[in-house]
This record gives C-alpha cells, sequence and structure tokens, in this order.
C-alpha cells in the first residue's frame, strides 16, 4: 500500500470514528438497547480492520480511494410524498413494499396490507430486543457479521440505521414479492447509508425479496454499503433481485451471502445501471447436498462509470448444482470487472459448475476485465467456464440492416437481444418488465 | 478399493526412471551468493566489462526485492546462501571426434536416450550439450555457420559477438523483471545463444539438452533467441535430471526477439526430478520466459510439456508489439504424487491485429495441484487483436486439484477475447466404451490422455513429440480417476 493510501484510510477511519461518536450522541438513551451495543462492538472491529486496496487480489481492479475521499454524514432523511415514489413502485396491492429513504424506513410510505400473518417483517434493532429472535440473530447475524474479516462489512454493522428482519415460517411459499425501495436524496454531506436485511427461509418455504435502488436527484452523492445474509433451511427456494439505478454520482457497495442447506434453491439476479463505483460480493455457501445456485447479473456502463462484480460459489458437499450469467454492455469510458470464483471442495463430487461472463466493449476507452476462476479438488466433477469479450457481430449488423432496419435500431436490437439472455431468467413477469424498462430506458439516455 | 483404482496406484508408485549422476569432476564454487561471487563467475568466464556490471547492477537490485508468493504453490524457504552458484565440468577438452569426449559423459548421453552419434545421423538436429552449466559439444556447428547461424554457448557468444549480446540481453526480461529473472541476472552460469540472419530459415532443429548434475548447484541458464527480418527457426530444450534428495532450483530465463516477418518456435519437455512418491526432494523450476514480436507479422509459438518437477511456475510469454503479430501457447502439464504446478502464459497485445493462441492441457493425480495463470491484455492502441483461449483440465483421483486463474483485460473496443475452460475426470462411458472393445483399461486410460493431449502434441517437432508421449506414459500411465 502506498503511504498515501495508507494516510488516506487512516484519515477516513478517523472521519468514521467521529461520524460514530456523533451518531452516538444524539440517541437519546437508546445508546444502552443491544442494537446499539452491537454496533458499538462492530466500530471496534472496524478499527482492527483495514479497508481493502489494489494490492489484494480481490480488489485489483477497483480502488476505494475516491468513495473513501469523501466525508460522510448521517442526516435526516427529508419527507416525501406518495406521488415521488410511483415511478419506482413494481405492481399494486400485492405486492409487499418497505420504503427507505436515506437509510431510514419511511413506515407511511411503506405498504405491509398484502402482508399474511404467518411472515415476519421487522426492524432488526427491533427483532435483536424480541426474545423469540434473539437468539437466532446473535448466532446467525451478529455472530456471522463479527466473524468477518472485511472491513466494509464491519462499518456497515456499524453504521446500520435499522436493518431488515425477514422470516418465513416452514412450509409456507410467499407468491409475491417483498419490494424494497431504497430511495436517496441530495444532501449537504454525501449520506453514508447502510442497508441491511437478514431473511431466514424455513423449511420447504419460498420466498422472493426485490431491491430497488434509485435516487430522487441525479446528482446526489452519497454511499450504500449493503450487506445482506440469506439463510436457507432444506429445501427452501429464495429469490433475491437487486435493481440497481442509483444517481450517476453514487457509490454502492453490495456484500450479498447466502447459506444454503440441503436440497436448497438460491437465485441471485443483479441489474447494475446507475453508479460511480458499484463492487458487488455475492457469495453462496452449499452447506450440504442437493442444492441449486443461480448467479444471474447484467450491467450496462456509461460515462465513467466503474462496475465490479465478484461472485463466489463454494462447493462443499456432493451433488450441488450452480450456474452462473453474467452478461454486460459498456460505452464511453466506462470500466467492468468481473471475477467468478467457483471453488469445488475435496468431497464436493458430482459437482455440476457452469459459469459464463459475456461482454460487449463498445467504445475505444472503455474497459473489461475479467477473471473466471476455478479451483477444483474433486475429481467426479463437471466445471466449465467461459468468458467473451467483444464487439456486436457486424454480420448481425448487416443483416438487420439489409430487413431495412438503421445503423443504430439494428445495433440496439442486437445490444436488447445479447442482455434478454440473462433478463428472461427473471421468474416474475412485473419484476422482469420492470427490469427491462430499466435497461431499455439507460439505453436511450 | 477398485480394480481401477489398483491399477492407478501400481502406475503412479513408478520410480523416475531417470535417476542417476555422472561422476564428471567438476569445478565448483564455495556456497553463497555476495557480490564476490558474481565478480568470479564474471572473472571465470573472462567477460567484457559491460556484461559485469549488468551483472552487478542485477545484483543490487535483486537484494531489494522481495520473495514473490502469490503463485499457489507451497515450498519451504530457500536459503540463496545455501547454494553454490558455479559448476564447470573441470575438463574441457576440445575434441576432433566423439572418441575424445569423457566416456563417463557419453554414457550419461546414452542412459538418457540421446546418443551423439545417433543425433548427429538423426536428419536435422543438431545438440549443444549442456552438462550443468558448460556447454561441452556443439554439433552442426559448421554446416549452420555456412547460413550465418549462430547456434552456441551463452559464454562463446559473449566472447564472439557481445555486440549482439549487449544489444540483446534483457531487451525482453529486464533484471528488474521479476526476484528470478534478477537472481538470474546476476549469476547465470552459460545457456543459449541463437541467431538467425535475415531471410534464413534454418533448416533443421536446433537443441538442447540440460542436465542438473552437481549435488546444490542451482542452474541458472540464460538462453538468448534473435531471429532477423523473414528467419526462421525452430528450437527444442528437453531436460531430465538425476534422482536427489535436496531440492534444486532452476532459474532459467529465455528471451527471444522476432523482428518482422520472422517465426520462432520454442518446445520443451521437462522432466526433472519431480521428488519421490512422498513429495521429498525434486527441482523447483522457476523460469521466465517471454518473446517479443518486435516487428510486423512475426510469430512466436510456445509449446511445452511438462511432466516433472516438484514445483514448475512459469509464464512462457509473448509481447505482440509489431501489428499483425501473432503468439502461441500450446501446455501439457502433468502433475503426479505431490508435484505442483503454477504455470500458464501472459499474452499481451500491443500492435494492432495481433492474434493469440492458447490451448493449455492440465492433468492431475496423486496429490497434486495444477494451476492454469493466465493474463489476456489488449492495450488500448491494440485494434482489432483476437484471442482464444481454452483450459482444460482432467483430473485423476480425488486428492488432486485442478485450479484456473484465467485474466482477462481488454482497453480496446474492437477485440475480441475468447476464453473457454473445463474440469472433469476420464468418462465412466468412455472407458467402458474402449474395455469393451477389447482394449485393457491401462491402455484405454492412454488412449484417452493422449487423445486429450493430442492438440498440444501434434505442435511438438516430430522427435519431441514420441519423446512427450513416452514422458506422459511414465508420469501417468494407467491413471484412472
Amino acid at each position: 500500500m502506498s503511504a498515501e493510501t495508507q494516510d488516506r484510510y487512516i484519515e477516513t477511519k478517523a472521519q468514521l470514528s467521529r461520524l460514530f461518536q456523533s451518531v452516538e450522541a444524539s440517541l437519546n438513551g437508546e445508546s444502552s438497547h443491544p442494537f446499539h451495543a452491537f454496533r458499538r462492538q462492530a466500530m471496534d472491529k472496524l478499527q482492527d480492520l483495514s479497508f481493502p486496496t489494489r494490492r489484494d487480489e480481490d480488489w485489483k481492479y477497483t480502488s476505494l480511494n475516491r468513495l473513501l475521499v469523501n466525508e460522510y454524514g448521517h442526516q435526516a432523511a427529508p419527507k416525501l410524498e406518495e406521488g415521488q415514489l410511483a415511478p419506482f413502485v413494481i405492481g399494486g396491492e400485492e405486492v409487499i413494499q418497505l420504503v427507505f429513504v436515506n437509510g431510514t424506513w419511511n413506515k407511511e410510505l411503506s405498504r405491509l396490507s398484502a402482508k399474511p400473518d404467518f411472515l415476519v417483517v421487522m426492524e432488526l434493532k427491533h427483532a435483536l430486543a424480541d426474545p423469540q429472535y434473539k437468539t437466532l440473530i446473535e448466532a446467525e447475524w451478529t455472530q456471522w457479521a463479527l466473524a468477518s474479516d472485511s472491513a466494509l462489512v464491519a462499518m456497515n454493522m456499524a453504521f446500520a440505521q435499522s436493518g431488515l428482519f425477514v422470516h418465513i415460517p416452514a412450509n409456507k411459499v410467499l407468491e409475491n414479492p417483498i419490494h424494497c425501495i431504497h430511495i436517496h436524496t441530495k444532501t449537504d454531506k454525501p449520506q453514508l447509508t447502510s442497508p441491511q436485511m437478514f431473511v431466514v427461509a424455513g423449511k420447504s418455504s419460498q420466498l422472493t425479496v426485490v431491491d430497488s435502488f434509485v435516487s430522487l436527484d441525479a446528482d446526489a452523492v452519497y454511499f450504500s454499503n449493503i450487506v445482506n445474509r440469506f439463510v436457507l433451511e432444506p429445501n427452501a427456494v429464495v429469490y433475491h433481485y437487486k435493481l440497481q439505478n442509483e444517481a450517476l454520482e453514487a457509490f454502492q457497495i453490495n456484500h450479498t451471502e447466502a447459506l444454503v442447506k440441503r436440497d436448497g434453491n438460491f437465485s441471485s439476479f443483479v441489474l447494475d445501471l446507475g453508479g460511480r463505483i458499484v463492487r458487488n460480493n455475492i457469495s453462496a455457501f452449499l452447506g450440504d447436498s442437493g442444492t441449486h445456485t443461480n448467479l444471474f447479473g447484467v450491467y450496462l456502463g456509461k460515462g465513467e462509470q466503474h462496475i465490479d462484480s465478484q461472485t463466489f460459489i463454494d462447493h462443499a458437499f456432493p451433488h450441488c448444482t450452480s450456474n452462473e450469467l453474467y452478461k454486460g454492455i459498456l460505452t464511453d469510458r466506462a470500466n467492468g470487472v468481473f471475477n467468478g470464483k467457483v471453488m469445488v471442495h475435496k468431497d464436493a463430487q458430482k459437482t455440476n459448475a457452469y459459469q459464463q461472463n459475456s461482454s460487449l466493449v463498445l467504445s475505444e476507452r472503455a474497459q473489461m476485465d475479467t477473471k473466471p476462476q476455478l479451483e477444483i479438488f474433486a475429481d467426479d466433477v463437471r466445471c466449465s467456464h467461459g468468458a467473451t469479450i467483444g464487439q456486436l457481430d457486424e454480420s448481425s449488423v448487416f443483416y438487420l440492416k439489409s430487413r431495412g432496419f438503421n445503423d443504430e435500431q439494428a445495433r440496439s436490437m442486437l445490444q436488447h437481444a445479447f442482455l434478454i439472455e440473462v433478463l428472461e431468467h427473471i421468474h416474475l413477469d412485473e419484476v422482469r418488465e420492470k427490469a427491462e424498462a430499466l435497461v431499455f430506458a439507460k439505453f436511450d439516455s | 478399493m477398485s480394480d481401477s483404482m489398483q491399477v492407478l496406484e501400481e502406475h503412479t508408485r513408478g520410480e523416475y526412471k531417470y535417476g542417476f549422476t555422472s561422476d564428471i569432476e567438476m569445478d565448483t564454487f564455495p556456497k553463497g551468493l555476495n557480490e564476490d561471487v558474481v565478480r568470479m563467475i564474471s572473472a571465470k568466464k573472462n567477460e567484457p566489462e559491460f556484461l559485469l556490471e549488468w551483472r552487478l547492477k542485477a545484483y543490487r537490485h535483486w537484494l531489494e526485492m522481495q520473495e514473490p508468493e502469490w503463485p499457489n504453490v507451497r515450498y519451504p524457504k530457500i536459503d540463496f546462501q545455501d547454494i553454490i552458484y558455479f559448476a564447470a565440468p573441470k575438463k574441457k577438452p576440445e575434441y576432433e571426434s566423439l572418441d575424445e569426449v569423457d566416456p563417463e559423459l557419453i554414457r550419461t548421453f546414452e542412459r538418457l536416450g540421446i546418443p551423439l552419434e545417433e543425433q548427429k545421423m538423426l536428419a536435422g538436429v543438431a545438440v549443444d550439450a549442456v552438462i550443468d552449466s558448460v556447454s561441452v559439444k556443439t554439433t552442426y556447428k559448421e554446416k549452420l555457420g555456412e547460413m550465418g547461424i549462430i547456434f552456441c554457448s551463452f559464454s562463446e557468444a559473449v566472447q564472439e559477438h557481445p555486440e549482439l549480446i549487449k544489444k540483446y540481453l534483457g531487451s525482453v526480461v529486464p533484471y528488474t523483471d521479476n526476484y528470478y529473472a534478477a537472481l538470474n541476472s546476476a549469476v547465470f552460469s552459460d545457456g543459449s545463444f541463437v541467431y538467425i540472419p535475415k531471410g534464413v530459415r534454418c533448416p533443421m532443429e536446433l537443441s538442447t539438452y540440460f542436465r542438473i548434475n552437481t549435488a546444490n548447484t542451482g542452474q541458472f541458464e540464460r538462453t538468448l533467441i534473435v531471429a532477423e527480418d523473414s528467419s526462421y527457426v525452430s528450437y527444442l530444450e528437453g531436460c531430465t535430471a538425476p534422482m536427489r534428495d535436496e531440492n534444486q532450483l532452476h532459474a532459467a530465463v529465455v528471451e527471444i526477439i522476432a523482428l518482422d516477418h520472422a517465426e520462432v518456435k520454442y518446445s520443451t519437455v521437462q522432466n526433472w526430478f519431480p521428488g519421490d512418491k512422498e513429495g521429498k526432494g525434486g527441482v523447483y523450476n522457476f523460469v521466465t520466459k517471454r518473446g517479443l514480436c518486435e516487428g510486423h507479422h512475426s510469430k512466436i509459438s510456445w509449446t511445452q510439456v511438462e511432466t516433472g518437477s516438484a514445483i514448475t511456475w512459469k509464464y512462457p510469454s509473448c509481447v505482440l508489439k509489431g501489428d499483425y503479430s501473432i503468439g502461441e501457447f500450446y501446455s501439457v502439464a502433468v502433475t503426479n504424487n505431490y508435484q505442483q504446478a503454477d504455470t500458464g502464459t501472459k499474452m499481451i497485445h500491443l500492435g494492432k491485429n495481433t492474434r493469440s493462441t492458447i490451448i493449455s492441457k492440465g492433468i492431475s493425480a496423486g496429490f497434486s495441484n495444477n494451476s492454469y495463470r493466465g493474463l489476456v491484455k489488449i492495450g488500448k492502441k491494440a485494434e482489432n487483436a483476437h484471442n482464444f483461449s481454452q483450459c482444460d483440465s482432467l483430473l485423476m483421483g480425488d486428492k488432486c486439484g485442478a485450479h484456473t486463474f484465467p485474466y482477462l483485460e481488454v482497453e480496446n473496443s474492437t477485440a475480441r477475447v475468447e476464453h473457454e475452460a473445463t474440469t472433469s475426470k476420464i468418462g465412466e462411458d468412455q472407458l467402458f466404451y474402449l474395455q469393451q472393445r477389447g482394449l485393457s483399461e491401462e491402455d484405454s486410460i492412454n488412449m484417452i490422455v493422449n487423445g486429450y493431449c493430442k492438440e498440444v502434441f501434434n505442435e511438438l517437432p516430430m522427435e519431441f513429440a514420441v519423446e512427450a508421449q513416452k514422458l506422459l506414459e511414465i508420469s501417468l500411465e494407467g491413471s484412472v480417476g
């Protein structure tokens, strides 16, 4: 690490420490709450950890310098009208809608009318104080977070505002999605938000969570530092969608982890459209045999965007399958990074893992760095990966032109088709339509 | 244990067939490394001032460098003060005919299966036999000399063609490049030098056999190949090493320069001592190999068959600087018992319309770990660059590992980069099919593995392809997944 970077990170930590103290001071007696006690533990942990630099193999292509140089604040959320929310809504009354404004849960704008009684949706803060869930959360969330050696996870825990806890009991199916809308607005100081979600899906249950990240002001600068964890009990099915359309000057770090138990089925879909620097760490730990994991991703980089997707699938048990497909288009001076790691441990026989990353690099100064990585210690496995980086096929463009489309139409049609291959894996129609609309709006901008 | 597993056990237990030591008197330096040793090596070889300066600069730079730790290999730290940095056969007679050569040396070659007489007669192979650090015998030199081709030991080249050495040494792999390249630059003992003049197509395969011989002697070979405009050369490098208990360090540097329309083909069959069944001993093979396609329409092709060494750590690379230049890498890497290999290539596309192909086949058996690590970089100005990479891994047994670390970095929008990789074992159905056609299990596996490696073996010159197949059989025959 260069001395300059080191100095900057020391300064960042000092600044975060000051921010923590000011947050603590405004707690009004809530400082003895178990949630805050945990925040303080996380803050102590953060002091011992160092932020990753480009010297770290996993951060080779992404620098946090630009992100950590800002002085962040925690400012009170502005009041929003329901009408301002309209463009971001998915579906109708049947969808459970949770709205977070600048990191704080806005109960008035949230809509829980569709929530069935068996489903638990509450603030993590309250769940931690609830004797019914306390043990579960301590075992699977707080202990897990404290065991992580990521400074960004510790930072999220230290600055968490409310957090979300979702629990679906065994043998229940939630047909309609839970939709979390994370709205940001322009603030005096860049806002630091730390969305967190802990989802426990009981045995043979099914659940869909959609996270939308949006901004009301196009020039807002803020940093969303996200941590999500999913625990899938045997035979549970969980779909997680992230539709990210942050302001173009905003930063986002997304740390999502799933623990999939026997015969569980986890699907993650990440759509990255906005943000100045975006980084995803998506990991699936396959904790028993018979599981299936899908990781899908679409990224569209324009201007000076930097979009980094790191995925990790840990095959520790036999008879598990995983399927990964990431596709993206980069134009202008955008940078794309993909690092897909598949680990197959000694005992994970009969693993079938597939991974594909394809990127279109459409302008002179756009850049794509790809590293599909396989680490395999078992012999009876089928693992394959493919990566391509290229342009639109000129003969396809020519074909479309010969059928009467102009050059622009032909190219945009091929780009749509390129991404549709991933988008069509979204299993709920209303979510897929929303995702497609967002992608096409980005194309046209 | 199934029958197939027993066959695997039997064959992977096969002893290293080239394990022996030849007793030729050696002229060795005391152990250890310091500036004086560097000066002594240089003085011993009667080197010009510029080379000594270069060695010293490299040595001083090396002192400031850190031993790299990023590769996916594990080994005890090397004590660089416990290595003899120079060993040369004491008697260096000038031979008129083979009869005058030390009979012990002839026997060594015979046991290696490369009798010089036969080599002479075998059409198109000139052998520059390197025993430890000094070239003892160079054949076909006269014949090549007539065409203006220089093929000699590095020390001879330093004496006879210092201008070429000065111009090209370190131009592809500078002494600052990496830890082991710096060490090699400081203490390299000998190696080979090839110069192909303009428009000349070298009529025969140039071949060098390396052997590590003296106990505790690190081998620091330096090979430099310069191909002038529109020339062609195919260079073969093959190695076997005697059985030893202590680890031996081999840190060679190979530099290739190809000018306009030149083509260089570099083939390696590497079979250094891999250590015994328990993973004891074996050679550390830390090599820096790099080719520079300096001119337009130039081509450098690396083909390697890696079956030996306790640890193989090398990335034969191509810097595609000239427009329309081509880089190729074909590799078969086999690891067995406790061997470790971290190998692959780097294709750096700088010029326009450059193309590269990577075909890598890894086979792991026993307790070994086999990694492919490759970089494909398309620079900003590399218009219309095209790369195709394919890395396949075959696993035999459930205690070995196969890893791929491909890095693709693309900075130009006109590039086309394709990468694919698979990992699998020998299919039960394939085995069953061959066996029901009357082949034994062992033959079936041989056939499948040979078929799996065919793409790479096809790139090898004839004599080498035969040797490579033999090596593969010794290392693996009968292994069953």
